[in-house]
């Protein structure tokens, strides 16, 4: 029974992201059209991407709420960059490595001070955010190599696949993370550390570098965000990455990672981007305003929470 | 778990979510801002220059006009410190109007007329650190607080104490719902009014309309969806498909326009948009495989400008850059600083419309930009207004003089 139900909380989810899909198609004359596809696709891939550093900081105990101002410091740090002649090769992996050191730092200081990651990402966002003013004193003038709006155009190939970069580079990160999270000494610590991290480090895992490896994990996947997202507004904006907060830590969690860690994984994040994106695009579809559109997809999260997100924590059932 | 419980629980949830959804449909929908009886209304536009008057068609979507709060107040003599106290300086256009009041500064004080800085705060937009600022620029001596209120009245009681100080309040963009200073922009209305209009008669009066807005609940937002909606009314012919919220952020603009487009397979033949989102709108379009729509923006964004050069569009926009407002906001403190009287707390200009022409023209003369640029493409001459427009809402006092040299 217990085996049953385990797997129903692991299927619910992309259930009723499948079933999303096919109501909506039925609802909505079109949906089910190539390029209603393509749309799909493309903003799930955003959210994937940008949720993958958020999903493994859960699994482990984190959270990681600097995700919008790294994702903002990408867009600006890249645009500009490039809007200065400097060469994309040269400033696309520049921003990454800079995502990493700032996740690397989050991870450092939480685990040495012992101080909450909510808090320190709470701050890191902050001194981004002002770093970014101070720097551009809000002349935030750039532009964006054609090859990287390509990579996340609607209508974008890869080679002969007739999907957008951004769709492929996720369909990849999902392969790299799942491998990671269930056959790499990474992953197993993360877990252990999430179920229970006291009895983790009883057990010699060696907590300080976990930490400072998933969050520089984040901070580079978020960086990558940052870019794609200059790409697809062609534009430098630090504010770009104000949606990914809400949106990341909902889709771990409607994806059916608790929020206090220990369980879940990256596969299931994939189901809930494809959710939160399918449940927004079926409530515009339907016409309701932007009023209506917040407070039936608040609803509608708990909701779906409540029906497969209520299980006790891992070290309540042993 | 059980099956029934889960039924129950998604039924209920469901119910509960149409029944709230409505509601708050029709809070979106009683969001119209009544009129005032007629009777207000004439006493309000009775301090209002008659030529004006037609520029303040529904006035009330914004914010009170009243008469001048500077009635009985003497200037000071100079010199003069200027002072902003900006709500967020993270954009370009508030960068344009810090750096235009600071030449214009500049100018003054080679005439020893202004201190040599001016003083800038930025709260982030936190309306409580505002105030604070606003509090503290008061302290510190400003003759002149240009203010961009993130909101109508939050700063009321600042600009309360700082009047009776004998501070000039003066807001740019956003006005404040309180008499306590005087408001330099246009009216949102007219301006969402003007820009429908535009894509109504360049659709012959039939088609299907989309309004791609900013914020929604805000009153800049709501006076703009409001003056577009009754000019769209204007032609029975035209639909309003939807309305999107972009706020006016590209990013934002374009995955709201990707979604709505991929769930709403109908034709569209025309946009109405408020600014900062044209160009994301049109490559939502464009990567959706939908021809080319009929589009008229809030904005002279250089995005837009280099977007509408690149496709050759038939477009209409509106000027409204920062350096612009903060050239007209300027004029309006100095000449108060000259002794000049106000004739009222709203001093508004209709933002000059930019058509395919104008467009082409402000293009060369903005070498190099793109449809990726995140400057703003004002006119050489930074006016909004004719000076003599301006100088309709003013009696008394000496000219101004050297001139303002935008």
């Amino acid at each position: 029974m217990n085996w049953l139900r385990h797997r129903l909380d692991v299927l619910a989810p992309f259930a009723i992201a499948v079933g999303l899909f096919v109501v909506t198609a039925a609802v909505i004359p079109g949906y089910g059209n190539l390029v209603s596809i393509r749309s799909l696709l493309l903003l799930a891939s955003l959210l994937g991407i940008a949720s993958a550093g958020q999903t493994l900081t859960i699994i482990m105990g984190g959270i990681d709420l600097s995700v919008p101002a790294v994702i903002g410091l990408a867009c600006v740090a890249f645009a500009v960059a490039f809007g200065q002649g400097v060469s994309p090769f040269i400033i696309g992996p520049a921003v990454i490595v800079a995502g990493i050191v700032i996740g690397a730092i989050n991870g450092l200081i939480s685990r040495t001070l012992r101080v909450s990651s909510l808090i320190v990402t709470l701050a890191t966002s902050t001194i981004i955010y002002g770093a970014i003013w101070a720097n551009t004193k809000g002349d935030n003038r750039g532009s964006v190599p054609d090859f990287v709006t390509d990579f996340v155009s609607v209508i974008g190939w890869t080679g002969p696949i007739p999907l957008p970069g951004s769709v492929i580079l996720w369909i990849l990160l999902v392969v790299v993370f799942v491998v990671l999270e269930r056959r790499s000494v990474l992953g197993r610590w993360s877990y252990a550390s999430g179920a229970n991290p006291g009895a983790a480090e009883l057990a010699r895992i060696p907590s300080l570098l976990l930490w400072t490896v998933v969050f520089a994990i984040s901070g580079g996947l978020s960086a990558v965000a940052g870019i794609l997202l200059a790409g697809f507004s062609s534009a430098a904006d630090p504010q770009v990455g104000d949606a990914y907060l809400f949106t990341t830590l909902s889709a771990v969690v409607i994806g059916g990672t608790p929020i206090i860690g220990g369980r879940g994984g990256y596969a299931r994040t994939i189901a809930g981007c494809f959710i939160i994106t399918e449940l927004t695009m079926l409530l515009i579809g339907l016409g309701l305003d932007e009023a209506a559109q917040q407070v039936c997809l608040g609803i509608l999260i708990v909701m779906l929470v409540a029906i497969y997100g209520r299980e006790s924590h891992v070290r309540m059932q042993i | 778990m059980k099956l029934w419980s889960i039924v129950r629980a998604f039924v209920l949830t469901l119910t509960g979510a149409g029944i709230i959804a409505i509601g708050a449909e029709r809070a979106v929908a009683a969001n119209d801002v009544p009129a005032p009886s007629a009777a207000e209304q004439q006493t309000a536009l009775a301090t209002v220059p008659p030529r004006a008057r037609i520029y303040y068609d529904h006035y009330w979507y914004n914010a009170p006009v009243a008469p001048d709060p500077y009635a009985n107040w003497t200037p000071p003599a100079p010199p003069w410190q200027f002072c902003l106290n900006d709500s967020m300086l993270g954009t370009s256009w508030r960068t344009d109007l810090l750096n235009e009041l600071k030449k214009l500064n500049a100018q003054y004080h080679a005439a020893g007329l202004t201190k040599p800085d001016v003083l800038v705060t930025d709260s982030n937009n936190n309306i409580s650190v505002q105030l604070t600022q606003l509090n503290n620029l008061s302290r510190q001596g400003c003759n002149v607080i240009v203010s961009t209120p993130s909101n109508p009245t939050g700063l009321c009681a600042g600009m309360h104490d700082s009047l009776e100080k004998g501070v000039i309040n003066i807001t740019v963009q956003s006005p404040v719902n309180c008499n306590y200073a005087i408001n330099v922009g246009s009216n949102q209305y007219y301006g969402g009014r003007e820009l429908a209009d535009w894509v109504g008669k360049a659709l012959n009066g039939k088609g299907n309309v989309l309004i791609l807005s900013g914020v929604p609940g805000i009153s800049t937002t709501i006076g703009l969806e409001a003056g577009s909606k009754a000019a769209l009314a204007k032609y029975p012919g035209i639909k309003i498909v939807g309305t999107v919220y972009g706020f006016w952020n590209e990013a934002t603009s374009k995955t709201e326009m990707v979604k709505w487009l991929a769930t709403h397979p109908q034709r569209l033949d025309g946009i109405v948009s408020y600014g900062d989102m044209a160009v994301a709108a049109d490559e939502a379009l464009a990567q959706s495989g939908r021809p080319p729509v009929m589009q008229a923006d809030g904005t002279n964004e250089c995005a837009y400008i280099a977007y509408w050069h690149d496709k050759q569009l038939h477009s209409l926009a509106l000027l409204a850059g920062g350096g612009s407002n903060g050239y007209e906001a300027f004029l309006v403190a100095i000449k108060m600083l000259f002794g000049q009287k106000p004739v009222t707390n709203m001093i508004w200009f209709p933002l000059p419309p930019l058509n395919d022409a104008g467009a082409a023209k402000l293009y060369a003369a903005w070498p190099g930009i793109t449809p990726t640029s995140t400057c703003w493409a004002d006119e050489p001459d930074h006016h909004l207004a004719p000076d003599s427009y301006i100088a309709m809402f003013f009696k008394g006092g000496k000219p101004v003089e050297p001139k303002p040299n935008p």
